[in-house]
């Protein structure tokens, strides 16, 4: 009879030793009335067996059916037997203690909450499944927010790249443009003292140099002012006129690449670069407070939620079931009922290992899925997902090897050189022109001429102040670690789970 | 000889006895303390016993003290008139627990008959003739006063029955008053005074002790609707008051910014109004839920998280718990929500997918389709109370353990009743049931389920009705009703008697009274120690 032999041989032997004998025919009644419990018994015994084993994840109400079934069994086994005044006193005491060894074994197994420890087991099979299911979807959900900031912060940076490249774009050729105005220069200079040579050489021939044909000479060289004429030709309209685009601070647009240059230089290291810099910031303050806020509260919620629902969770509930059943099984008040219930705990047990093992297997799956991710200390793959650390890197040493710092410093030198050397070398090879003159007239050049000099020096040195002053921000604001500081993004890594 | 008394036979009780119905007029017992009511355990130095065989009782108990022959017992002992005789008596102790014993000394007196100057028999010396009418056809003495004696050991004997309505037997005792007075003043002297006394003493007696029932004693008589009504007004005006005390905090309008894209700074800390939620609105993994509210009154999506098992939310959802208590059961549990957009937002799955959105914190809450109102701003000790709460609290039906007492078992069990406690009502009852056979051998039956929903619904009509109060007044002493050593596994089984009263209001007081609908004795037991739980069958 599976789970009740032990108990109906138990019965039946004190059936035999009830004394004073009952009838024949009263002992046959309890018999009769002692198997119809048992097998009733049985019933329920295997239908609380098959629900604890089953995998439905609430059972309990079940459970609590089949012990209240399992009762109104036992009551009808007393009602039938004790409810008479005729029943002996040998049969009552025979039912009154069965009745209440039983009852004792019925109150003492549903002590053991055996139901709730099974829906307990598989609740949290089932959370670890849903869990895993979750973390999944978070991770999905957290790295399409992770593209969002990427897009944003590589929008800035691609900004600032297009910055620098527009930079360099505008400052290379200002230099080549520039390089034909020493020479311009020089051509447009000595092209008007050649012609004012010939003018008054030509007056010296007409009328002599020497005795009073000089005093006519010089009245004529008066008329010709070839130092009013030097003047003239020498101011920057009359040179523009020429051809002879000459820069200057005021106006850099007689050469157009130079003022572009110097504005679009001007302009990156004033107010664009730092714009960008700071959308950039603005997004990594935003990655920060925002998707990585979310990923550390996902982070730390499992982390709560391993503590409160680990599988040490489920074996503590799985093992304090086993005990409880134990303690149920050698507590029980009969040996029949001793021997058969420890079978049943342990049939009981098996069931509930199997919940306990299924729950061991999800916790595995949990654990392999999240390890490094929401479990333990981040991988480098998960930090990179959410800082794109490397990536980044990347981006600086892209910046940085665009060679902004070097272009610039060229287009300062270039200029330098143009404007400084190349110009002073147009400047004296053109005073060297004047040596032709007649040392009257070239006396009457001097002084324009070098007003002129003055003046083209003074203006060169102003402009290469500026791309000198240029140069020296740029310096400032651009350099490998500068862009590292732009780009910095430490901040991340800080606010990750340590 | 005779001492005057009349007696019921109580020897099958546990502690045989004979309890007083009647003390008459001259009896040698009158202003000697004893009581009717009282249960007489030893006459002289003769305890009273049950006897051991039918033969026995048949051969001594109609002489027993005051049965119809215990003349004959007086002249076997040789007893005279005006001999003394000591009676050892028991009777519930005035403090309410247990028996208190007392021994009264009266005397045997010869049976007296009393004449006129005529000869006539008449009630005592001066009293009037037995067979008068007077002052009317109605009204002769002897039928008279016989019945009135039934009328007045009946109520004396109040405890006695529990087949007794005390306020039928009022009125049918103060019918007899008028004609009692009459009595007193045209027929002055020891008759009239004694009935005087007794009659006066049953009228004081059924008319029940005066009880002080409180406002909060009464609070749980207010019928659901009214206070469900009373309660839904005080929302509505909570709420608003609320709304109005907060709007300039409180934002138009849901926002419609991105919680993570987007600078959450100008709403985080501002009140939100959240649109209505409900049970089926939970959003979460098994291990964590949150009200999930997701706005599309932009165009797009926006999600609002409050987290169910948060503070706020969850004082939130108790006071809701504790409405259904004190006020209507079925309330709906849908929401209407203000809270406060925290710093940080939040990602919840749900099975749509994850959500991420702005956390908020409930602040105040309408609760069950504008039923309730908590305002979570408020704290009494852990709780925040729903608007009106103060009015409707009471407590709660304590549990009940091991260690509690009979009294406080019954005490619970009555709180239940008046709660609407219903789980707390059946949990009361012993699950098991004992009863003797005819020979006196005990049947215990381990599992004996008590208690139908019909004698729950009845004992809640009672309490709703007339029934405005019940005070336990007496616990008896325990006794073993099995020993646990009868036999082998032979369980323990105690019982412990409890008397109490029925209060109901009577011309603007609050008194005592019985009714055969309601029982004033209740038998408690206690089975190999597990907690004292009633055995009666009736639910109240």
């Amino acid at each position: 009879m599976g789970y009740s032999d032990n108990r109906a041989k138990e019965l039946e032997a004190r059936l035999q030793q009830m004394s004073p004998p009952p009838s024949a025919e009263e002992t046959a009644k309890i018999r009769d009335a002692m198997n119809t419990y048992l097998r009733d018994r049985e019933d329920r015994l295997s239908t609380l067996l098959a629900l604890i084993g089953d995998t439905g994840d609430k059972r309990l109400g079940d459970v609590v059916n089949c012990f209240s079934q399992w009762l109104d069994a036992l009551k009808r086994f007393g009602d039938g037997l004790n409810s008479t005044s005729d029943t002996s006193t040998s049969a009552l005491i025979f039912v009154t203690r069965t009745s209440f060894e039983e009852k004792q074994a019925i109150d003492s197994l549903r002590a053991t909450n055996v139901g709730a420890a099974h829906d307990v087991l598989i609740y949290r099979a089932k959370v670890l499944e849903e869990k895993i299911k979750a973390l999944a979807d978070k991770w999905d959900k957290l790295n399409g927010e992770t593209g969002y900031f990427d897009a944003t912060e590589k929008a800035s940076v691609d900004a600032i790249r297009g910055l620098v490249d527009d930079v360099i774009r505008k400052t290379g050729p200002a230099a080549d443009q520039l390089a034909r105005v020493p020479n311009d220069l020089y051509n447009a200079v000595r092209s008007e003292l050649k012609l004012l040579n010939e003018s008054v050489s030509r007056l010296g021939k007409s009328v002599g140099l020497d005795g009073a044909a000089r005093t006519v000479w010089e009245e004529g060289v008066k008329v010709i002012d070839p130092a009013g004429k030097l003047r003239s030709a020498l101011t920057k309209e009359a040179l523009k006129a020429a051809g002879v685009a000459l820069p200057s601070t005021d106006d850099p647009n007689p050469s157009r690449e130079l003022g572009e240059s110097i504005r679009a230089t001007s302009q990156f290291i004033d107010v664009l670069l730092q714009q960008r810099v700071n959308e950039y910031r603005d997004a990594i303050q935003k990655r920060t407070s925002g998707l990585l806020v979310l990923f550390n509260e996902t982070y730390n919620d499992t982390k709560k939620f391993v503590e409160e629902n680990g599988f040490d969770k489920a074996k503590e509930r799985y093992q304090e079931t086993s005990d409880t059943l134990d303690r149920w099984a050698s507590e029980l008040p009969s040996d029949g009922l001793k021997s058969d219930f420890g079978d049943y705990r342990k049939a009981l047990l098996d069931r509930l290992s199997r919940h306990l093992s299924e729950i061991e297997t999800m916790y595995n799956r949990f654990v392999r899925e999240n390890q490094g991710r929401f479990l333990g200390p981040l991988g480098p793959d998960i930090s990179e997902a959410l800082t794109q650390t490397k990536k980044w890197e990347e981006y600086r040493v892209g910046l940085v090897s665009m060679g902004l710092d070097e272009k610039v410093r060229k287009w300062r030198d270039d200029l330098r050189g143009i404007l400084v050397v190349n110009m002073r070398d147009a400047i004296e090879k053109t005073a060297s022109e004047l040596d032709d003159f007649d040392p009257e007239v070239r006396q009457q050049l001097q002084t324009p001429f070098e007003a002129f000099r003055d003046e083209v020096t003074k203006e060169a040195a102003a402009l290469v102040a500026q791309v000198d002053q240029i140069y020296e921000k740029e310096q400032r604001v651009w350099s490998s670690d500068l862009v590292a500081s732009y780009l910095d993004r430490r901040i991340l890594r800080d606010a990750l789970p340590q | 000889m005779t001492t005057g008394l009349e007696a019921y036979s109580g020897l099958d009780d546990p502690r045989p006895h004979y309890e007083v119905t009647w003390i008459r007029w001259d009896s040698g017992f009158r202003g000697t303390g004893l009581r009717v009511g009282d249960h007489i355990i030893a006459v002289g130095d003769q305890p009273i016993v049950r006897p051991q065989s039918i033969e026995e009782a048949q051969r001594t108990s109609y002489k027993a003290i005051g049965q119809y022959a215990e003349s004959q017992r007086w002249q076997e002992l040789g007893m005279h008139d005006g001999d003394g005789l000591v009676l050892t008596v028991e009777r519930p102790a005035a403090s309410g627990a247990g028996w208190e014993r007392a021994m009264v000394k009266g005397e045997i007196r010869s049976t007296r008959a009393y004449y006129d100057s005529d000869s006539r028999e008449t009630l005592g010396p001066d009293g009037p003739r037995v067979s008068e009418y007077d002052p009317g056809p109605d009204y002769q003495w002897r039928n008279w006063y016989e019945a009135l004696v039934q009328q007045l050991s009946k109520v004396l004997r109040i405890w006695w029955s529990t087949s007794f309505d005390s306020r039928r037997e009022l009125e049918a005792l103060l019918e007899s008053r008028e004609r009692k007075e009459y009595l007193v003043k045209t027929y002055p002297g020891p008759f009239a005074s004694a009935l005087d006394h007794d009659f006066e003493a049953a009228v004081q007696l059924i008319q029940g002790r005066t009880y002080a029932l409180t406002e909060q004693d009464l609070r749980y008589r207010k019928a659901e609707a009214e206070k469900a009504q009373r309660t839904a007004e005080l929302a509505q005006a909570a709420w608003a008051a609320f709304q109005e005390a907060h709007a300039a905090e409180i934002l138009p309008k849901l926002p419609t910014i991105h919680p993570v894209r987007d600078d959450r700074g100008p709403v985080t800390g501002k009140l939100a109004a959240l649109p209505t939620v409900g049970e089926r609105d939970w959003i979460g993994e098994m291990d964590h839920y949150f009200f999930g509210v997701d706005d599309r009154s932009s165009g797009g999506t926006n999600w609002f998280f409050v987290d169910v098992y948060g503070d706020a939310a969850t004082r939130m959802r108790e006071a809701a718990y504790r409405y259904g208590r004190l006020v209507q059961p079925d309330i709906r549990k849908n929401y209407t929500m203000i809270g406060r957009i925290l710093p940080d937002p939040s990602i919840v799955y749900s099975q749509g997918g994850s959500q991420i959105g702005f956390q908020v914190e409930p602040v105040a809450a309408l609760v069950g389709d504008g039923a309730m109102f908590v305002d979570l701003t408020e704290r009494y000790g852990a709780d925040s109370r729903f608007a009106g709460e103060e009015e409707l609290t009471r407590p709660s039906v304590p549990a009940t353990d091991a260690g509690s007492s009979p009294k406080q078992v019954l005490e619970s069990f009555f709180s239940a009743i008046k709660d609407g406690d219903e789980a707390s009502w059946r949990g009361c009852f012993a699950d098991w049931s004992a009863s003797f056979f005819d020979d006196g051998r005990i049947r215990i039956y381990p599992y004996s389920p008590r208690a139908s929903s019909l004698e729950w619904e009845s004992a809640r009509r009672h309490v709703l009705n007339d029934v405005y109060g019940i005070a336990v007044v007496w616990e008896g002493e325990t006794r073993d009703l099995a020993t646990g050593e009868e036999y082998a596994g032979a369980p323990l089984l105690q019982e412990v008697e409890i008397w109490i009263e029925h209060i109901g209001l009577f011309d603007g007081q609050y008194r005592a009274f019985t009714s055969p609908f309601y029982h004033r004795r209740w038998r408690l037991q206690r089975l190999n120690g597990s907690p004292w739980r009633i055995s009666d069958d009736f639910g109240f």
